[in-house]
């Protein structure tokens, strides 16, 4: 009976020592006991970014694609769909996250001209694969199909009517993997078509 | 006493529920759809942020320890429910019975301390600088969504993300050993009490 309660004991102590040094010896020996609460992949991340001075490599190891983010999106086609009167625009895009997708939920905003507004929806969600790069297609439909028609007719290349440069964009709403970003004023649409351009 | 089968389940379910914690964390948080995912278990806790998952060693040696010890604690519970009536067999009780609940309370109160108070200081650490305080409400269970400081982005810009957490079955298998562990020494305690008064 006496000799169970010492192995139980034992048992106890070999059990809580044996996994807890494993860890803080080898770090206590190195001198550095930051080793603890990092995660190994970061810190072989920051030290191959320090040796290599390589972001890519760094990055992938984190799950990011720099090459993502260098390429934005490119507009292949905007056509307005007379049949089922949406709007479809087809993008070339890389999705930067090498191991999650990315889905797009919801995306509208409002056109809104004086008095006159209509809202434009993507009509159903959009998901890129993680570490994909391809064309992908948004159909977006509106409150005002003949608006969104004449829409995309200036956004295509169309002669700008006048009351284009009137034309301002707001309630917008867009949910990307859960993070959900409202803005209610994102001023003129001729002003953010240049910034677009300049980008 | 023949067999004690409260202490037979209970160190079954301590078995199965370290098992169960290599598919199933005790506690999840997701932040987004996955972007950020916080996986709390004692025995094999972990978080992933954009599809790669980190552990943190110190934490790993505790989950480590706190495995060996629950799985300890049942075998010794499964030879004693087997053989109530040893010599040996009330230390085995002794040693065994506690392990679940001394996880379950450890784990219970990291948890709250973690959701009320180191979760947020870490977000508010990520949106530091930013002008106004977010709205920082992290679910034990449930979801709800995190507003985050509007000047973060960029003006009139608000950003939100939803935040969902729940408690998984290895959580309720860990709560159903603990329950059981108790039962097994409140039945011993009768049993042992029975015996006694019998033989006198």
């Amino acid at each position: 009976m006496g000799n169970l309660k010492w192995i139980l004991n034992a048992v106890t102590c070999l059990c809580l020592l044996v996994p807890i040094l494993y860890v803080v010896v080898p770090c206590v020996l190195s001198g550095s006991l930051l080793g603890l609460f990092v995660p190994p992949q970061l810190r072989a991340a920051l030290a191959d970014l320090t040796q290599t001075r390589s972001l890519n490599s760094t990055l992938a190891a984190l799950g990011v694609n720099l090459r993502g983010f260098e390429e934005p999106p490119q507009v292949v086609s905007l056509v307005f769909n007379e049949s089922t009167g949406n709007a479809v625009i087809e993008l070339k895009i890389t999705n930067p996250l090498i191991y999650e997708r990315i889905t797009v939920n919801q995306f509208s905003f409002t056109v809104r001209n004086g008095t006159h507004s209509f809202t434009i929806q993507l009509v159903e969600p959009v998901v890129v694969e993680a570490n994909w790069t391809g064309i992908v297609s948004l159909s977006f439909s509106s409150t005002d199909p003949e608006a969104l028609r004449g829409l995309v007719k200036i956004l295509g290349g169309g002669e700008w009517p006048d009351y284009v440069k009137d034309l301002e964009i707001c309630n917008l709403y867009a949910d990307v993997n859960g993070i959900v970003i409202q803005a209610s004023d994102l001023g003129k649409l001729s002003e953010l078509l240049d910034k677009l351009a300049q980008r | 006493m023949k067999r004690n089968w409260f202490a037979f389940a209970a160190g079954v379910l301590m078995l199965t529920a370290v098992i169960s914690s290599l598919s199933a964390p005790w506690w999840r948080l997701q932040v987004g759809e996955n972007l950020i995912v916080v996986d709390a278990d004692p025995f094999y806790a972990s978080f992933s942020i954009l599809g790669v998952r980190y552990f943190i060693p110190i934490v790993s040696a505790m989950n480590a320890a706190a495995a060996a010890l629950f799985v300890a604690g049942g075998v010794t519970l499964i030879i004693y429910a087997l053989k109530p009536a040893k010599d040996y067999s009330r230390r085995l009780l002794s040693f065994g019975w506690k392990r679940p609940i001394q996880v379950l309370t450890v784990f219970i109160i990291m948890l709250a301390v973690m959701v009320r108070y180191a979760a947020p200081a870490a977000i508010s650490m990520i949106a530091h600088g930013a002008s106004a305080s977010a709205q920082i409400d992290v679910p034990l269970t449930g979801s709800s969504m995190m507003q985050l400081p509007e000047g973060i982005l960029d003006a009139h810009v608000k950003v939100a993300v939803a935040l969902a957490a729940s408690f998984t079955h290895s959580f309720y298998l860990g709560a159903a050993a603990a329950a059981l562990s108790i039962a097994a020494r409140i039945c011993h305690s009768r049993c042992a009490g029975n015996a006694k008064a019998g033989a006198a």
